[in-house]
């Protein structure tokens, strides 16, 4: 028996909750990314106000300690939260997006967005493309008729 | 230090002295803890790429920090994958792998760093956010080096030069 079978053998059970912790984060992945881009909305606006999480504390009418936990980007926010402190900071925290209609022209194409992006860029042609195509088909079709 | 077994027995971490958790553990919960990564980015913001907000910035470390869970778990769930997919040689001119070599697993601008006991075994001595080109030029990489380097000379100094004996060791410490 090797050294490593020895070792796997004795360790089994002391194995830390790395894999677990990992597997956890992953699981609540789309909450924690909301959550910590509403944190780093509210950091970047306390330094642009020059304003302690104690002020804010102060202004939206929580402890110090509620604040911070806002900040760490693990927090389930509910909505009133959201839009109250949205209001005492100045800026949009959450926001729905429009209802539009999904009307996809012959004219459009869908292209793939980089990495970080999370919504689908829609490039539209220049309208001269389209002119410039029908204008050949034109010319042909009038040829054809006169001959 | 003690070494601590975090990923099926293939990835191990130090745990420091007066520290409460393992080094994965440790930069991971750092990365995802956002007022960590603001105030880190607030400290540093000569190093923020110009082309980059300090918001944008947040955001993609803590996208590189989910990426870098999930490519751990994926190839140690996998067995044709191994963990020297992830690690490289910290240093680029390393051709032929060294004794404990010093590596590198990177996802742009985060580094975790580890000593290669062997091919599929790796011992994660620390990590860092890497804005600048040398680990030298700020004072967070430097110790992250150095840190580096004592390990590697702690497992020499305990005879440890390949799989067998850092598992003999580890038996012993048991």
């Amino acid at each position: 028996m090797t050294n490593k079978e020895k070792f796997l053998k004795l360790v089994s059970q002391k194995e830390t909750k790395t894999v677990e912790r990992a597997l956890a984060r992953k699981k609540r992945r789309e909450l924690l990314r909301f959550s910590s881009q509403v944190a780093i909305k509210i950091l970047t606006r306390l330094d642009e106000l020059k304003w302690t999480q104690k002020k804010l504390a102060k202004e939206m009418e929580v402890s110090p300690q509620q604040v911070n936990k806002w900040v760490k980007g693990n927090t389930n926010f509910k909505l009133e939260t959201l839009l109250d402190l949205g209001s005492v900071l100045g800026i949009k925290l959450i926001e729905v997006p429009k209802t539009q209609p999904r009307v996809f022209k012959s004219d459009t194409l869908m292209s793939e967005t980089s990495e970080y992006e999370n919504e689908v860029k829609i490039i539209r042609f220049k309208n001269d493309v389209e002119v410039f195509k029908t204008f050949i088909y034109q010319n042909e079709f009038r040829k054809k008729v006169a001959n | 230090m003690k070494i601590v077994p975090i990923f099926a027995q293939k990835l191990f971490a130090i745990q420091y002295e007066g520290e409460d958790e393992n080094e994965y553990d440790r930069l991971l919960g750092l990365w995802g803890d956002t007022e960590y990564l603001v105030d880190f980015l607030l400290k540093n913001k000569r190093d923020i790429p110009d082309r980059r907000t300090l918001e944008e910035m947040a955001n993609f470390l803590r996208e590189d920090a989910f990426a870098i869970d999930d490519r751990l778990l994926e190839i140690l769930e996998r067995e044709d994958e191994n963990l020297s997919f992830f690690f490289q040689p910290l240093h680029n001119q390393e051709y032929q792998t060294q004794v404990l070599s010093l590596q590198k697993g990177r996802r742009y601008y985060l580094r975790l760093y580890a000593l290669k006991i062997s091919e599929d075994i790796f011992l994660i001595t620390g990590g860092a956010i890497k804005l600048t080109r040398t680990m030298q030029e700020r004072r967070h990489t430097q110790k992250e080096l150095d840190k580096l380097n004592a390990a590697r000379d702690y497992l020499r100094d305990q005879d440890i030069f390949d799989e067998d004996s850092f598992f003999e060791f580890l038996i012993e410490e048991l």
